[in-house]
Protein backbone atom coordinates (compact mmCIF):
# COMPACT_ATOMS: atom_id res chain seq x y z
CA UNK A 1 0.00 0.00 0.00
CA UNK A 2 0.85 3.43 -0.71
CA UNK A 3 -0.02 6.74 0.46
CA UNK A 4 -2.07 7.72 -2.24
CA UNK A 5 -4.15 4.47 -1.70
CA UNK A 6 -5.65 6.57 1.50
CA UNK A 7 -8.42 8.89 1.30
CA UNK A 8 -7.57 11.68 3.22
CA UNK A 9 -10.07 10.77 6.14
CA UNK A 10 -8.19 7.12 5.88
CA UNK A 11 -4.81 9.22 6.57
CA UNK A 12 -5.85 11.12 9.49
CA UNK A 13 -7.30 8.35 11.10
CA UNK A 14 -3.89 6.73 10.40
CA UNK A 15 -2.20 9.75 11.89
CA UNK A 16 -3.78 9.68 15.01
CA UNK A 17 -2.88 5.63 15.65
CA UNK A 18 0.80 6.09 14.00
CA UNK A 19 1.40 6.01 10.44
CA UNK A 20 4.18 3.83 9.27
CA UNK A 21 5.86 5.89 6.20
CA UNK A 22 8.53 4.41 4.35
CA UNK A 23 11.52 6.61 3.44
CA UNK A 24 14.30 4.73 1.74
CA UNK A 25 15.56 2.36 3.90
CA UNK A 26 13.90 4.33 7.20
CA UNK A 27 10.45 3.65 8.12
CA UNK A 28 8.81 6.19 10.40
CA UNK A 29 5.40 5.95 12.40
CA UNK A 30 4.60 9.21 12.55
CA UNK A 31 1.57 10.49 14.76
CA UNK A 32 -0.04 13.93 14.66
CA UNK A 33 -3.32 15.06 15.00
CA UNK A 34 -2.52 18.39 12.98
CA UNK A 35 -4.77 18.54 9.72
CA UNK A 36 -1.78 20.64 7.86
CA UNK A 37 0.57 17.73 8.49
CA UNK A 38 -1.97 15.04 6.79
CA UNK A 39 -2.14 17.53 4.07
CA UNK A 40 1.30 17.34 3.27
CA UNK A 41 1.97 14.03 3.75
CA UNK A 42 -0.67 13.11 0.95
CA UNK A 43 0.39 15.89 -1.30
CA UNK A 44 4.15 14.93 -0.70
CA UNK A 45 4.15 11.29 -0.15
CA UNK A 46 1.70 9.74 -1.85
CA UNK A 47 3.94 7.53 -3.89
CA UNK A 48 5.51 6.03 -0.69
CA UNK A 49 5.18 2.78 0.90
CA UNK A 50 3.10 2.26 4.05
CA UNK A 51 4.28 -0.18 6.45
CA UNK A 52 2.24 -2.21 8.84
CA UNK A 53 4.74 -2.82 11.95
CA UNK A 54 8.56 -1.83 12.09
CA UNK A 55 9.32 1.69 12.66
CA UNK A 56 12.77 2.53 13.33
CA UNK A 57 11.70 6.22 14.64
CA UNK A 58 8.45 7.00 16.12
CA UNK A 59 7.99 11.15 16.06
CA UNK A 60 4.73 12.84 17.14
CA UNK A 61 3.88 16.52 15.45
CA UNK A 62 1.18 17.64 17.96
CA UNK A 63 0.41 20.82 20.06
CA UNK A 64 1.96 21.31 23.84
CA UNK A 65 -0.36 20.92 26.54
CA UNK A 66 -0.68 24.79 27.58
CA UNK A 67 -2.37 28.06 26.56
CA UNK A 68 -1.44 28.54 23.62
CA UNK A 69 -3.20 25.97 22.12
CA UNK A 70 -5.36 28.86 21.75
CA UNK A 71 -3.19 32.02 21.41
CA UNK A 72 -1.23 31.70 18.34
CA UNK A 73 -1.15 27.75 18.27
CA UNK A 74 2.21 25.94 17.93
CA UNK A 75 3.66 22.75 17.34
CA UNK A 76 6.30 20.76 19.15
CA UNK A 77 8.61 17.71 17.23
CA UNK A 78 8.44 14.52 19.74
CA UNK A 79 11.00 11.47 19.45
CA UNK A 80 10.08 8.91 21.51
CA UNK A 81 7.27 11.01 23.66
CA UNK A 82 10.31 13.73 24.45
CA UNK A 83 9.70 16.68 22.56
CA UNK A 84 13.15 17.49 20.49
CA UNK A 85 13.19 21.42 19.53
CA UNK A 86 11.84 24.50 20.25
CA UNK A 87 8.15 24.50 19.65
CA UNK A 88 7.06 26.39 16.10
CA UNK A 89 4.02 27.90 15.31
CA UNK A 90 1.27 26.16 14.14
CA UNK A 91 1.25 26.56 10.32
CA UNK A 92 4.88 25.04 9.96
CA UNK A 93 3.92 21.64 10.99
CA UNK A 94 4.93 20.36 8.01
CA UNK A 95 8.59 21.57 7.80
CA UNK A 96 9.13 21.16 11.19
CA UNK A 97 8.37 17.22 10.07
CA UNK A 98 10.81 17.36 7.72
CA UNK A 99 13.52 18.89 9.51
CA UNK A 100 12.65 16.33 12.01
CA UNK A 101 12.59 13.77 10.50
CA UNK A 102 16.35 14.77 8.88
CA UNK A 103 17.35 15.35 12.74
CA UNK A 104 16.01 11.34 13.23
CA UNK A 105 18.38 9.83 10.14
CA UNK A 106 21.64 12.10 11.10
CA UNK A 107 21.48 11.30 14.65
CA UNK A 108 20.83 7.76 14.41
CA UNK A 109 21.35 5.46 11.30
CA UNK A 110 24.79 4.99 12.20
CA UNK A 111 25.01 2.06 9.79
CA UNK A 112 25.94 4.64 7.02
CA UNK A 113 28.09 7.30 6.86
CA UNK A 114 26.10 10.46 6.73
CA UNK A 115 27.19 13.29 4.79
CA UNK A 116 25.55 16.97 4.57
CA UNK A 117 25.07 16.62 0.64
CA UNK A 118 22.44 16.70 -2.31
CA UNK A 119 23.10 13.76 -4.27
CA UNK A 120 21.49 12.58 -7.63
CA UNK A 121 22.61 9.64 -10.12
CA UNK A 122 23.39 9.50 -13.51
CA UNK A 123 24.23 6.22 -15.23
CA UNK A 124 24.46 4.59 -12.65
CA UNK A 125 27.02 7.13 -10.64
CA UNK A 126 26.07 9.40 -8.43
CA UNK A 127 26.90 13.41 -8.01
CA UNK A 128 27.51 14.68 -4.56
CA UNK A 129 27.16 17.99 -3.61
CA UNK A 130 28.54 18.91 -0.02
CA UNK A 131 27.69 22.19 0.91
CA UNK A 132 26.64 24.23 3.18
CA UNK A 133 23.14 26.53 3.60
CA UNK A 134 23.04 29.64 1.32
CA UNK A 135 25.32 27.63 -1.39
CA UNK A 136 22.62 27.53 -3.77
CA UNK A 137 22.44 23.24 -3.01
CA UNK A 138 19.08 22.96 -2.84
CA UNK A 139 17.79 24.74 -5.73
CA UNK A 140 20.40 23.09 -7.88
CA UNK A 141 19.70 19.46 -6.68
CA UNK A 142 15.65 20.51 -7.63
CA UNK A 143 16.60 21.63 -10.87
CA UNK A 144 19.30 18.65 -11.99
CA UNK A 145 15.76 16.71 -10.45
CA UNK A 146 13.59 17.88 -13.20
CA UNK A 147 16.50 17.66 -15.67
CA UNK A 148 16.98 14.30 -16.52
CA UNK A 149 19.54 13.26 -13.39
CA UNK A 150 17.71 10.71 -10.24
CA UNK A 151 17.30 12.03 -6.78
CA UNK A 152 18.46 10.01 -4.31
CA UNK A 153 18.15 13.15 -1.33
CA UNK A 154 18.21 16.90 -1.49
CA UNK A 155 19.88 16.44 2.13
CA UNK A 156 21.80 13.48 3.69
CA UNK A 157 23.95 11.33 1.54
CA UNK A 158 23.97 7.90 3.58
CA UNK A 159 27.08 6.25 1.90
CA UNK A 160 26.89 2.32 3.07
CA UNK A 161 30.31 1.45 4.22
CA UNK A 162 30.03 -2.25 3.10
CA UNK A 163 29.31 -1.96 -0.50
CA UNK A 164 30.79 1.81 -0.74
CA UNK A 165 27.21 3.03 -2.45
CA UNK A 166 24.98 5.86 -2.04
CA UNK A 167 21.85 4.42 -1.06
CA UNK A 168 18.67 7.19 -2.05
CA UNK A 169 16.75 8.06 0.52
CA UNK A 170 14.19 10.00 -1.69
CA UNK A 171 12.09 13.02 0.44
CA UNK A 172 11.20 16.40 -0.74
CA UNK A 173 13.44 18.71 -1.94
CA UNK A 174 12.95 21.88 0.64
CA UNK A 175 13.16 25.05 -0.80
CA UNK A 176 14.12 28.70 0.57
CA UNK A 177 13.42 32.20 -0.10
CA UNK A 178 14.06 32.85 -3.99
CA UNK A 179 14.96 29.42 -4.82
CA UNK A 180 11.19 28.75 -4.92
CA UNK A 181 10.22 31.10 -8.07
CA UNK A 182 13.27 29.89 -9.51
CA UNK A 183 12.52 26.72 -9.22
CA UNK A 184 8.43 26.93 -9.82
CA UNK A 185 9.37 28.49 -13.31
CA UNK A 186 12.46 25.59 -13.97
CA UNK A 187 10.02 22.78 -13.57
CA UNK A 188 5.88 24.12 -13.91
CA UNK A 189 5.62 20.72 -13.13
CA UNK A 190 6.66 20.13 -10.20
CA UNK A 191 4.19 19.72 -7.48
CA UNK A 192 4.63 22.48 -4.30
CA UNK A 193 2.80 22.67 -0.97
CA UNK A 194 1.79 26.17 -0.51
CA UNK A 195 5.06 28.73 1.00
CA UNK A 196 5.34 28.80 4.85
CA UNK A 197 6.36 32.26 5.58
CA UNK A 198 8.51 33.63 8.81
CA UNK A 199 10.45 30.04 9.59
CA UNK A 200 14.39 30.34 10.81
CA UNK A 201 14.97 29.94 7.54
CA UNK A 202 12.75 32.18 6.05
CA UNK A 203 10.02 31.19 3.43
CA UNK A 204 9.71 27.71 2.97
CA UNK A 205 8.42 25.50 0.21
CA UNK A 206 8.86 21.36 -0.19
CA UNK A 207 8.81 20.10 -3.82
CA UNK A 208 7.35 16.76 -4.34
CA UNK A 209 10.44 13.99 -5.23
CA UNK A 210 9.93 13.46 -8.81
CA UNK A 211 8.36 9.89 -9.27
CA UNK A 212 11.05 8.31 -11.26
CA UNK A 213 13.40 8.80 -7.68
CA UNK A 214 10.48 6.58 -5.55
CA UNK A 215 10.56 4.15 -8.29
CA UNK A 216 14.13 3.26 -7.88
CA UNK A 217 14.18 3.91 -4.40
CA UNK A 218 16.06 0.42 -3.85
CA UNK A 219 18.86 1.08 -6.23
CA UNK A 220 21.84 2.00 -4.76
CA UNK A 221 24.32 4.13 -6.94
CA UNK A 222 28.02 3.71 -7.38
CA UNK A 223 30.90 6.93 -7.01
CA UNK A 224 30.85 9.32 -9.55
CA UNK A 225 31.69 13.37 -8.84
CA UNK A 226 31.58 15.21 -6.13
CA UNK A 227 31.28 19.02 -6.89
CA UNK A 228 31.13 21.36 -4.05
CA UNK A 229 28.33 24.20 -5.45
CA UNK A 230 28.45 27.84 -4.48
CA UNK A 231 26.09 30.32 -6.19
CA UNK A 232 27.16 33.92 -7.30
CA UNK A 233 24.65 36.20 -8.99
CA UNK A 234 25.46 36.66 -12.34
CA UNK A 235 28.71 35.15 -12.21
CA UNK A 236 30.05 32.90 -15.03
CA UNK A 237 30.46 29.27 -14.73
CA UNK A 238 33.47 27.84 -13.53
CA UNK A 239 33.76 24.11 -13.26
CA UNK A 240 37.15 23.82 -11.64
CA UNK A 241 38.89 20.43 -10.60
CA UNK A 242 40.60 19.70 -7.81
CA UNK A 243 42.09 17.20 -6.04
CA UNK A 244 40.87 14.51 -4.62
CA UNK A 245 42.09 14.93 -1.28
CA UNK A 246 40.34 18.54 -0.98
CA UNK A 247 37.20 16.25 -2.36
CA UNK A 248 37.35 13.97 0.65
CA UNK A 249 38.41 17.14 3.31
CA UNK A 250 35.22 18.50 1.41
CA UNK A 251 32.91 15.02 3.18
CA UNK A 252 34.65 14.64 6.36
CA UNK A 253 33.98 18.42 6.89
CA UNK A 254 30.57 17.56 5.72
CA UNK A 255 30.05 14.07 7.46
CA UNK A 256 27.80 13.67 10.24
CA UNK A 257 28.86 10.84 11.80
CA UNK A 258 32.46 10.45 10.87
CA UNK A 259 33.76 10.48 13.94
CA UNK A 260 32.12 7.22 14.92
CA UNK A 261 33.20 4.99 12.31
CA UNK A 262 36.80 5.95 13.04
CA UNK A 263 39.51 4.01 10.68
CA UNK A 264 36.42 2.13 8.94
CA UNK A 265 34.98 5.42 8.03
CA UNK A 266 38.41 6.97 6.31
CA UNK A 267 38.58 3.72 4.41
CA UNK A 268 35.32 4.12 3.19
CA UNK A 269 35.41 7.48 2.21
CA UNK A 270 39.05 7.23 0.91
CA UNK A 271 37.72 3.99 -1.15
CA UNK A 272 34.48 6.50 -2.61
CA UNK A 273 36.79 8.96 -2.95
CA UNK A 274 39.47 6.92 -5.05
CA UNK A 275 36.47 6.49 -8.00
CA UNK A 276 35.39 10.22 -7.83
CA UNK A 277 36.49 13.03 -9.70
CA UNK A 278 36.82 16.35 -7.21
CA UNK A 279 35.50 19.87 -8.88
CA UNK A 280 34.38 23.40 -7.24
CA UNK A 281 31.66 24.76 -9.37
CA UNK A 282 30.86 28.73 -9.11
CA UNK A 283 27.76 29.42 -11.25
CA UNK A 284 24.91 32.53 -11.72
CA UNK A 285 22.15 30.82 -12.95
CA UNK A 286 20.44 27.63 -12.82
CA UNK A 287 20.91 27.08 -16.81
CA UNK A 288 24.24 27.16 -16.52
CA UNK A 289 24.81 24.92 -13.39
CA UNK A 290 22.39 21.73 -15.16
CA UNK A 291 24.89 22.85 -17.99
CA UNK A 292 27.73 22.39 -15.89
CA UNK A 293 26.50 19.18 -14.31
CA UNK A 294 26.27 17.67 -18.11
CA UNK A 295 29.58 18.46 -19.12
CA UNK A 296 30.73 16.20 -16.20
CA UNK A 297 28.78 13.73 -17.69
CA UNK A 298 30.11 13.97 -20.78
CA UNK A 299 33.62 13.87 -19.39
CA UNK B 1 61.57 29.62 20.88
CA UNK B 2 64.07 27.80 19.66
CA UNK B 3 63.30 24.29 18.45
CA UNK B 4 63.85 21.05 19.74
CA UNK B 5 66.66 19.09 18.15
CA UNK B 6 65.31 15.98 17.46
CA UNK B 7 61.54 15.16 16.94
CA UNK B 8 59.80 11.71 16.56
CA UNK B 9 55.83 10.83 16.03
CA UNK B 10 53.91 10.71 19.35
CA UNK B 11 53.75 8.27 21.44
CA UNK B 12 52.01 4.88 19.90
CA UNK B 13 50.25 7.46 17.36
CA UNK B 14 48.91 5.78 14.07
CA UNK B 15 48.95 7.06 10.95
CA UNK B 16 46.79 6.13 8.04
CA UNK B 17 47.32 7.53 4.83
CA UNK B 18 45.19 8.31 1.62
CA UNK B 19 47.63 9.49 -1.18
CA UNK B 20 46.38 9.90 -5.12
CA UNK B 21 49.91 10.76 -6.24
CA UNK B 22 48.90 14.91 -5.94
CA UNK B 23 50.58 18.03 -4.13
CA UNK B 24 48.15 16.98 -1.44
CA UNK B 25 47.43 13.81 0.72
CA UNK B 26 45.34 13.15 3.83
CA UNK B 27 46.48 11.72 7.41
CA UNK B 28 44.04 10.39 9.87
CA UNK B 29 44.75 9.48 13.38
CA UNK B 30 41.72 7.61 14.88
CA UNK B 31 43.71 8.59 18.11
CA UNK B 32 43.43 12.11 17.81
CA UNK B 33 39.93 11.93 16.12
CA UNK B 34 41.51 13.81 12.99
CA UNK B 35 42.02 14.46 9.63
CA UNK B 36 44.30 16.83 8.21
CA UNK B 37 45.06 17.64 4.58
CA UNK B 38 48.88 18.16 4.52
CA UNK B 39 50.60 20.04 1.64
CA UNK B 40 53.38 17.96 -0.23
CA UNK B 41 55.89 19.32 1.43
CA UNK B 42 54.45 18.86 4.93
CA UNK B 43 54.14 15.54 3.99
CA UNK B 44 57.36 14.69 3.34
CA UNK B 45 58.46 15.66 6.89
CA UNK B 46 55.96 13.80 8.42
CA UNK B 47 56.68 10.56 6.45
CA UNK B 48 60.39 10.52 7.09
CA UNK B 49 59.17 10.90 10.67
CA UNK B 50 56.61 7.98 10.81
CA UNK B 51 59.23 5.41 8.51
CA UNK B 52 61.66 6.33 11.31
CA UNK B 53 58.94 5.69 14.10
CA UNK B 54 59.24 5.27 16.86
CA UNK B 55 62.98 6.72 16.84
CA UNK B 56 63.30 10.28 16.97
CA UNK B 57 64.97 12.52 14.22
CA UNK B 58 67.35 15.02 14.22
CA UNK B 59 66.68 18.08 12.47
CA UNK B 60 70.01 17.77 10.72
CA UNK B 61 69.02 13.80 9.65
CA UNK B 62 65.78 15.59 8.89
CA UNK B 63 67.32 18.47 6.72
CA UNK B 64 69.33 15.87 4.63
CA UNK B 65 66.07 13.44 3.85
CA UNK B 66 64.30 16.50 3.10
CA UNK B 67 66.76 18.60 0.79
CA UNK B 68 66.84 15.71 -2.44
CA UNK B 69 63.18 16.22 -2.57
CA UNK B 70 63.44 19.95 -2.39
CA UNK B 71 64.07 22.19 -5.83
CA UNK B 72 67.73 21.93 -6.61
CA UNK B 73 68.60 25.57 -5.55
CA UNK B 74 66.78 24.99 -2.16
CA UNK B 75 69.24 25.99 0.65
CA UNK B 76 69.43 24.05 3.82
CA UNK B 77 68.32 27.37 5.25
CA UNK B 78 65.28 27.21 3.21
CA UNK B 79 64.47 23.67 4.85
CA UNK B 80 64.99 24.99 8.70
CA UNK B 81 62.83 27.85 7.70
CA UNK B 82 60.40 25.20 6.74
CA UNK B 83 60.77 23.07 9.92
CA UNK B 84 60.49 25.77 11.84
CA UNK B 85 56.86 26.72 10.96
CA UNK B 86 55.75 22.95 10.08
CA UNK B 87 57.24 21.02 13.08
CA UNK B 88 55.58 23.23 15.89
CA UNK B 89 52.71 22.66 14.39
CA UNK B 90 52.38 19.15 14.21
CA UNK B 91 53.41 19.67 17.84
CA UNK B 92 50.38 21.52 18.88
CA UNK B 93 48.53 18.94 16.99
CA UNK B 94 49.37 16.09 19.04
CA UNK B 95 50.89 14.32 15.95
CA UNK B 96 54.62 14.53 17.03
CA UNK B 97 56.92 15.26 19.82
CA UNK B 98 60.13 16.65 20.65
CA UNK B 99 62.73 14.01 21.97
CA UNK B 100 63.58 15.54 25.89
CA UNK B 101 66.92 15.07 26.63
CA UNK B 102 67.37 13.70 29.99
CA UNK B 103 70.99 15.09 30.78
Amino acid sequence: MIVADLALYDLKSRLQQGLYLRTGPVVSCITSPHPLLAEGIALHYAGHAVETDFADFHVRIDRPRNLRRWYRPQVHFYFDDTPSFHPLPADQAFPMLEWGLNWCVSNHCHQYLIIHAAVLERNGKTLLLPAPPGSGKSTLCAGLAHSGWRLLSDELALIYPQSGHVVPLPRPVSLKNQSINVIRQFAPHAVFNQTVHDTIKGSVAHMRAPQSALDRAEETAAPGWIVMPRFEMGAAPQLHEISRARGMMALIENAFNFDLHGRKGFDTLGDFVDQCRCYTFTYGSLADAIAGCEQLVGS
Amino acid sequence: MPLAESWRIADNLELTWRDWDEDEVIVFSQRLGRSLLLNAASARILTFLALSSPSALSLTALTEQLLPCCAPDTSVAEVMTLLDATLPEFYRIGLIEPLVNSN
